[in-house]
């Protein structure tokens, strides 16, 4: 199995969102959204594209306060403050930088932190016109919905969704060395309802068992029963 | 949106090493897109330096755990090859540095 990043339809997704907040036109708001189930490869892709993009990428924190977000947010953007700076400095530090140099700011897990940091989000958006990504997982939308300041400042919300058969036969055709039929891929897709996480566990081990009796192609048998 | 910069190879691993809690040297070579031997030199020269620390698993080293214990900052740590040279005849020391553009730059080693 090829240790590749495979940009699959949720990937290639994501990256035009990314693309179209940083690209937007003036006065646009400029925060998006992906959500979707665990396993899907959301924080995988946010990561892979905050590398390659040079994007900040922050996690929450369930006991954020705004001050330790702005902390955070201000390490990230190469600023710092002396000991035990105000919040009105964090602040106005990380908005006047934004200002100056616009970058794309991930922030994972948007579930957990407390709403007021996600005004404080809003603020920074507001006053800086910078773009944010905010990633969460299900129930995400029904959190920020009641918020409705943020929520309708959404410019794009996309949804991870589970492989497709599609996605499964294009994803498998990448990263295999030993080709897979279509019955393996449909049966893949069964017995894993779509999951990335689980369809790559279940190709490796099929890859393997197909690689131990120099089979051809990987093949349903190689898989476990139903 | 100003003009993007090019990121480095190392600059992309740093940011895979510096978010992901636990990691493999799987995750960085694929996250960053790196080969395999850019990503082990890289990890290996970090965990002797104190950056980084490696659990090791059954299975070899791809599959070993690595975690992060000193989050020093966005900016990735420039990985300089140094070598010493020593002339046994005069006593004088050389340091040769392998940096950007490979260019050898000999000096006395107390200049």
């Amino acid at each position: 199995m090829k240790n590749l990043f495979v940009q699959v339809r949720n990937v290639k997704q994501y990256v035009n969102v990314a693309a179209s907040l940083e690209g937007r036109n003036a006065g646009v708001p400029g925060i998006a959204l992906a959500h979707g189930a665990k396993g899907l490869g959301k924080t995988r892709t946010a990561l892979w594209h905050a590398a390659k993009n040079g994007a900040v990428y922050i996690r929450a924190k369930s006991k954020w306060s705004d001050s330790w977000m702005c902390s955070e947010i201000a390490t990230e953007i190469g600023l710092s403050f002396g000991a035990r700076p105000t919040f009105k400095a964090l602040f106005e530090g990380i908005v006047g930088s934004l200002k100056e140099r616009s970058r794309l700011i991930i922030v994972d897990e948007i579930n957990i932190p407390p709403t007021s940091c996600l005004h404080t989000i809003r603020d920074i958006h507001d006053l800086s016109d910078n773009p944010f990504l905010l990633i969460g997982h299900e129930g995400v939308l029904q959190r920020l919905k009641p918020i409705g300041p943020l929520f309708d400042r959404l410019l794009y919300i996309q949804e991870f969704k589970p492989f497709s058969y599609e996605d499964l036969k294009d994803f498998a055709g990448q990263i295999l060395d030993i080709p897979a039929t279509d019955d393996a891929v449909a049966k893949v897709l069964k017995l894993t309802q779509g999951s990335v996480r689980k369809s790559i566990v279940l190709l490796k081990g099929a890859e393997d068992r197909a690689k131990a009796g120099r089979a051809a192609t990987i093949g349903p048998e190689h898989l476990p029963r139903e | 949106m100003e003009k993007k910069v090019r990121i480095t190879a190392t600059e992309r691993m740093w940011v895979v090493a510096r978010k992901m809690t636990t990691f493999t040297i799987r995750d960085i070579q694929q996250i960053a897109e790196v080969p395999y031997g850019t990503a082990h030199y890289f990890l290996t020269i970090l965990r002797m330096t104190g950056y980084l620390k490696k659990e090791a698993r059954k299975g070899g080293p791809a599959l070993a755990k690595w975690q992060l214990i000193k989050d020093t900052g966005p900016q990735a740590p420039r990985v300089t090859t140094i070598y010493l040279v020593k002339d046994l005849n005069t006593g004088e020391e050389f340091e040769a540095r392998f940096g950007k553009g490979q260019e050898v730059q000999a000096r006395t080693k107390n200049e």
